[in-house]
């Protein structure tokens, strides 16, 4: 390194921001997080900013509550259902393989039968 | 340069905002200068190195090592910057050529002869500013750079001797 490189080295070296820079870097940080939280957050009754008195409030408040677990409910059972039926349909399927399955050893059956009551008789008659 | 945590994982270190902000104090000159040095002005520096830092916040879960931080920093902070200078669409505020000559022969650690080459480099294209201010400021080589940058090693070099060779004309009356 030369002595123009080692000047520009001096010229170029780190220089530190004002100060707070990691507290304003924080500030921005929660102030984000607020706003992401906010966004669904702040609909909800539940949020501090609503009215924790008074008969509104607290019908509000168990409005959402039976709401939310009537939803809870509903996806369950729906849930359920659904399972169910998917366990049905693969039983049926079942049933309807051993079901062609029977049928071809059936066929396969009557057709010896047939061709064993076709074939000609022997001399002694049998 | 700044003292680099060897060892730690700031993952588990930074989860809490407190803990970050030290990551913050840490790293803080090194990006701050390289948007400062790169843009030339303190407020746009400073905005950027927030955003630089707000998005390692966001990144924190994929970072592994104290390395990988100063590493992924160095290219964050590089790419913002290049593309600021290119959202501004402009080129460098000062022109190579607009830059005046010294009259007199500078003295080493002369801050008028520092501000006179701040202003050299800061006339420079953007990529080959920002490799001049890596290979000068954050002391690497020109692999690191490479790798940084996402360039080839032979391109790096050329542009950082290309760069050097503008500037020392520039700087040539300055007797080095």
């Amino acid at each position: 390194m030369d002595r123009f490189e080692q000047q520009l080295k001096e010229a170029l070296r780190r220089q530190v921001p004002d100060d707070g820079f990691a507290a304003r870097v924080c500030a921005k940080i929660a102030e984000r997080r607020d706003a992401k939280e906010k966004i669904w957050w702040r609909f909800t009754p539940f949020h501090p900013s609503k009215p924790k008195s008074g008969l509104l409030g607290t019908l509000v408040r168990w409005v959402t509550a039976v709401a939310l677990c009537l939803a809870l409910a509903m996806g369950l059972f729906v849930r359920q259902t659904r399972h169910e039926r998917a366990k049905a349909d693969a039983v049926k399927a079942q049933v309807m393989l051993a079901l062609r399955i029977t049928g071809a050893k059936m066929r396969l059956a009557q057709e010896r039968v047939r061709s064993m009551s076709s074939k000609p008789k022997t001399e002694n008659g049998l | 340069m700044e003292p680099v945590m060897v060892g730690t994982n700031p993952v588990a270190a930074a989860r809490d905002l407190r803990d970050f902000t030290a990551l913050v104090q840490e790293h803080r000159a090194m990006v701050f200068s390289l948007a400062y040095h790169f843009l030339r002005e303190r407020a746009a520096a400073e905005e950027l190195a927030q955003d630089v830092f707000l998005q390692l916040h966001r990144c924190l879960h994929r970072m592994e090592s104290s390395e990988h931080v100063v590493f992924w920093l160095r290219r964050v902070t590089a790419h913002r910057c290049i593309d600021a200078a290119r959202r501004r669409g402009r080129r460098p505020e000062v022109s190579l050529e607009d830059v005046p000559e010294a009259s007199e022969p500078a003295q080493p650690g002369d801050p008028l002869l520092r501000e006179q080459l701040r202003k050299l480099v800061g006339s420079l294209p953007a990529q080959a500013r920002m490799i001049v201010l890596l290979r000068f400021q954050e002391d690497l080589e020109p692999a690191e750079i490479a790798e940084l940058l996402k360039l080839r090693v032979n391109t790096v070099k050329s542009q950082l001797q290309r760069a050097l060779a503008m500037l020392r004309k520039k700087a040539g009356r300055l007797e080095w």
